[in-house]
């Protein structure tokens, strides 16, 4: 489930995988995780910057 | 007649601030979309938060490194945020691709941002409308 599996990364991107069930890669900025996500020659993640849960936000 | 493209809200879990255990859940306009710069890379796809309360776009200054921006050469400007919080931040033309098509449009990006926005010039003025239909959690554009 997409809730609980995005708790550990708070804060950081993350990549999933098109069913949004699945995280195959992460790091701290999108650059690194793009850069991840070539040398795994992915084409179908999507990427996501993961916020802080335990408030809510007002950009 | 006008084509509308819709996406469901983006769930995620409320967490109490003491034990870190998960209390309550909510939803985010989030999209999917990439940028790209000129006639180079696409990014990979990657969810962006509608924000009609934002005024421009807004992406990580990351993204632009990942484009190829030279931001040297851009001026940088003041983007205020909440709480009076002013950021610097530097303007450029960019492509938007939503569901396949390419719309040619303006961001500005900031060091101090991670998370990305779509705002109303640069977004919202792309389209007939954008409404978030919240008790239902979608959100439907009229293109």
């Amino acid at each position: 489930m997409l809730n609980q599996i995005l708790i550990p990364f708070q804060n950081q991107w993350v990549a999933l995988t098109r069913d949004r069930k699945k995280i195959v890669a992460s790091a701290s900025n999108v650059k690194q995780l793009a850069d991840k996500l070539n040398k795994l020659k992915n084409n179908d993640a999507i990427m996501m910057h993961v916020l802080p849960m335990k408030g809510s936000y007002s950009p | 007649m006008a084509k509308i493209i819709s996406f469901s809200y983006t769930p995620f879990p409320i967490l109490d601030e003491h034990t870190g255990q998960i209390i309550g859940e909510l939803f985010r306009p989030m999209i999917p979309v990439r940028l790209s710069y000129a006639h180079g890379v696409i990014t990979p796809e990657f969810e962006a938060l509608i924000d009609s309360g934002s005024d421009r776009n807004l992406f990580p200054l990351e993204f632009g490194e990942l484009l190829g921006i030279n931001f040297k050469k851009i001026k940088p400007k003041i983007v205020i945020g909440i709480g009076g919080v002013e950021i610097k931040a530097y303007q450029s033309k960019v492509n938007i691709w939503l569901n396949k098509e390419r719309y040619s449009t303006d961001a500005d990006f900031s060091g101090k941002q991670q998370h990305p926005l779509l705002g109303r010039q640069g977004f919202f003025d792309l389209f007939k409308s954008i409404t978030l239909k919240e008790s239902e959690k979608f959100t439907v554009i009229e293109l």
